[in-house]
């Protein structure tokens, strides 16, 4: 194993990290499996795409989390503020059906052909690391990523409203009973969901290939890891997303038959150990 | 919770009460119904001398293939209260067990439907044992990732020459099935009598059970597993029982489909796939065994009528999310409710089939 | 002058009807005990007021102001805090993070960190510890810190001593006590009839969801009152 390899799983547990954080948050406060998600990181990269023929990538770093947090904006008063009294699986089949919309209004508005962007000016080059040349933008891709997920951490652990969201998606009850806000950090953390999801897919633009399946494959590995990490434990999907992300990218460099089949033996060996997930999750979904 | 107890005591013992004498009452509707039903069942084995063109009735076909696969999951639903995104494995596992058996080992086509559907029972009991003990949401998701598990193992590269990888496996039938010949496998009139017998065996296997005491022993631990459990109940068998009944169901709908079509492809263990079955059955009705069958016939319809605009997504999404936020019960909730108002004085005992 | 109106409320689980058109007003300084058997909805209506039961129709004003039991967080926002019965300490914060989220509604006042702490010394020594593994006793500080650090006006107690040790229970009633000095008023949901005389000025027993009987504690031992309780 060299220094190569390694960031090359570090990138690709980014995306994951970034994708599975946001999933676990949303479950964590507003109790939905959201499987829409991988439909806004494919809508995210297609956009990135667009703007980029037209402006420039930057303009698409910036523009596109925006709008896949106003996405979040109608997520939650769409449909989970009037729908609040339904039961967790009917919430995440009619997201199953927006994942389907979205994915359609994606092809008619950005085409379904396979789209290829190049890095941004600076960033397009590579660098040496201990000898071997390497990407400069998937060190960009690494740092924003992880940088990202860090400041999600450093939020959730030192500030008085990341205190809060701990609580609500560890007791949403007793969280309010102590006074959260919890309609107002609801509509934070749906918009900051939607928003990681739309990060991922600028910053998986220059990565990726950019194709209509990208979405799926990626939400469903994002779900195991959610799972994994013990649903309601943000700590817990973020632990389990650098884990999976880890282990593929090592893996298909040693054991590539092996590896596209791991995550899910692992959540299946999890399980079976503790049903509950890794992390310190709810008690009572 | 003493709440609770003041509400679900006195009401049990009473809608038990009601039924029995509203079907003593109310004998000449029952034997209606069950006319109905009869006058349906036949008129069923009917249909390829009415629908002649080979496409529409090839569309008809793989509607019940898919309302089968369809009721597979509403079971689960209704009794468990647990949704099975993987349901579409098991469907795969027989697809791909018949095609292995038949072409590897040249098996004739009952041994290879019966070593198709034996593995899928066998798979199912296997995975089964470690899901049922986790909750609704973690059941979800872990019946999804062992599809996409399956997906991954027969694409592997080391298992092409013998599962076929990308393109999967094409599976002609050595012999005839159960009195249909080999011949008549592949053409929809032919297998029509076999898919439609397999239906409607299904169908009331699954009301039947529905009302058994098996039945009332799960969807009294869908309310209440814990309850169950402290009243002495091993709740555990009962649930690995149903999920691999609902497997079974799930391996007949995939081998309706193997015989037929002869094809075994990855995409059968995808999401999407088992997605299809999922909108069948919202958009049929969860909790009804014959809304699931129309649910799957609709489904292969609209796929063919909308298919053509490019737009399936689209529609698929947006009726899903529409149905299932407005229309809980599906269309059998709708025909009940239409047909409860049309005839004031039928008492409600059997329109709510399945409960 | 009332400070907590509530009118004619009926609440309970799911479709269950628990408490029935209830009226109890009380001032901003009382201290009030709701006795009762279990199931007589003494509980549901603490929840009732933070958003835990469903409300089917009557309505609650603190200080003049609608409160919107819905919402669940509003009633800590108008001054109400409760130290709810199981203590709910949320198992993945730490005391001092389980204290810190009972400020969640953003109200001034003398409660804070240290205040609660010098209330409850082991709170402090021990506010690095996960909030669970505190003993049972501690833990009902814990709860009772954490409901004022919302600087409530009044302070609700679901069954604060049940399953403590006597000498546990002595500190809790000294410290509350301690919180009464400063002005605020106490609803205690109590089973123990003698920490009733200790902590409260007026009592009301609750039966079937409905207001029995209610006096001062100091006709505790009237024949009405053993009347009721028997009940």
């Amino acid at each position: 194993m060299n220094s190569i390899q390694v960031l090359n799983a570090l990138a690709a547990g980014s995306l994951l990290t970034l994708l599975a954080s946001g999933l676990a948050l949303i479950y964590g406060l507003r109790n939905v499996m959201n499987f829409a998600h991988g439909a806004i990181y494919m809508f995210a990269a297609f956009m990135t795409a667009r703007l980029v023929e037209h402006t420039n990538y930057w303009v698409a770093f910036v523009v596109v989390p925006l709008t896949c947090a106003v996405l979040g904006l109608v997520l939650e008063f769409g449909l989970l503020r009037p729908f609040a009294d339904r039961s967790v699986i009917t919430i995440a089949l009619v997201t199953f059906g927006l994942a389907l919309v979205l994915s359609s209004a994606t092809h008619s508005l950005f085409g379904t052909q396979p789209r290829v962007v190049s890095a941004p000016a600076p960033l397009d080059g590579t660098l040496d690391i201990l000898g071997d040349p390497y990407p400069v933008y998937r060190l960009f891709l690494i740092t924003v990523g992880l940088g990202s997920v860090a400041l999600l951490v450093a939020w959730l652990k030192f500030t008085r409203s990341g205190l809060h969201v701990r609580a609500v998606s560890a007791q949403p009850d007793t969280a309010r009973m102590a006074g959260v806000n919890t309609k107002r950090l609801g509509v934070i953390i749906v918009c900051l969901s939607t928003g990681f999801a739309g990060l991922a897919g600028v910053l998986a633009a220059p990565y990726l290939s950019i194709d209509t399946g990208m979405g799926d494959a990626i939400l469903i590995i994002s779900l195991v890891i959610v799972v994994l990490g013990g649903i309601g434990s943000i700590g817990g999907a973020i632990v389990s997303a650098l884990i999976v992300g880890g282990l593929q990218t090592l893996g298909s460099v040693t054991a590539p038959a092996v590896t596209t089949i791991a995550p899910y033996v692992l959540l299946i060996i999890v399980l079976l150990w503790r049903p509950q997930g890794l992390g310190r999750g709810r008690v009572d979904h | 919770m003493s709440a609770k107890q003041i509400t679900s005591g006195p009401t049990k013992p009473s809608v038990v009460g009601s039924r029995r004498e509203s079907t003593l009452r109310q004998r000449p509707a029952h034997v209606l119904r069950l006319l109905a039903i009869l006058a349906v069942i036949v008129a069923g084995f009917a249909v390829p001398s009415l629908v002649t063109n080979p496409y529409r009735l090839t569309l008809l076909v793989d509607g019940l293939t898919l309302g089968l696969l369809a009721l597979s999951l509403g079971f689960l639903v209704t009794q468990l209260g647990l949704f099975s995104f993987g349901a579409g494995a098991f469907f795969g596992v027989t697809a791909y067990g018949f095609a292995f058996a038949s072409i590897e080992w040249e098996w004739s086509t009952t041994a290879s439907a019966l070593f198709g559907v034996g593995a899928s029972l066998a798979v199912a009991a296997m995975v089964g044992a470690v899901f049922v003990r986790v909750k609704a949401l973690p059941f979800a998701m872990v019946t999804l990732a062992f599809s996409v598990m399956m997906m991954q193992f027969v694409h592997q590269s080391a298992f092409r020459d013998k599962l076929g990888g990308d393109s999967g496996l094409l599976a002609m039938p050595q012999g005839g099935f159960l009195g249909v010949s080999q011949e008549d496998l592949l053409t929809p009139d032919g297998i029509w009598p076999l898919v439609w017998s397999v239906v409607v065996v299904c169908v009331a296997a699954m009301f039947l059970l529905g009302r058994s005491r098996f039945g009332r022993t799960l969807r009294g631990i869908r309310e209440n597993d814990e309850r169950m459990r402290y009243c002495g109940f091993n709740t555990y068998w009962p649930k690995l029982a149903a999920f691999t009944i609902s497997a079974g169901l799930a391996a007949v709908a995939g081998l309706m489909q193997i015989l037929f079509h002869g094809f075994a492809t990855p995409g059968l263990f995808s999401f999407g796939f088992t997605g299809n079955g999922i909108v069948a059955a919202l958009v049929g009705g969860i909790g009804s065994v014959y809304g699931a069958i129309i649910g799957g016939v609709l489904f292969t319809q609209a796929q063919s009528w909308l298919g053509t605009s490019g737009n399936l997504m689209l529609y698929q999404g947006a009726i899903t999310a529409l149905v299932v936020l407005f229309l809980p019960r599906g269309l059998a909730g709708l025909i009940s409710e239409v047909s409860k108002k049309a005839l004031g004085r039928i008492k409600r005992g059997g329109s709510d089939a399945s409960n | 002058m009332s400070y907590l109106k509530i009118n004619n409320l009926s609440a309970g689980y799911g479709k269950a009807v628990v408490i029935r058109d209830l009226d109890l007003d009380m001032a901003k300084d009382e201290a009030i005990a709701i006795v009762g058997r279990n199931g007589a909805g003494k509980s549901t209506l603490l929840m009732a007021l933070f958003g835990k039961a469903t409300v089917f129709a009557g309505d609650v004003s603190v200080d003049d102001r609608q409160l919107n039991m819905a919402a669940g967080f509003d009633a800590t926002a108008k001054g109400l805090a409760v130290s709810p019965q199981g203590k709910l300490i949320l198992p993945n914060l730490t005391v001092k993070e389980n204290l810190l989220l009972g400020g969640a509604s953003g109200r001034n006042g003398v409660w804070d960190v240290n205040s609660v702490c010098d209330l409850f010394p082991i709170l402090g020594e021990r506010h690095n510890k996960p909030g669970v593994a505190l003993s049972g006793g501690q833990q009902q500080m814990l709860a009772i810190g954490r409901a004022l650090m919302a600087n409530p006006q009044i302070l609700l107690l679901d069954e604060p001593t049940e399953g403590l040790a006597p000498a546990v229970i002595d500190d809790i009633v000294d410290a509350l006590g301690v919180i009464r000095t400063q002005g605020i008023g106490l609803i205690v949901v109590e089973q123990h009839l003698n920490l009733v005389r200790r902590v409260a000025e007026r009592f009301v027993v609750l039966s079937k969801g409905e207001i029995l009987h209610q006096g001062s504690v100091d006709t505790f031992d009237s024949e009405a009152t053993k009347a009721a309780l028997a009940l």
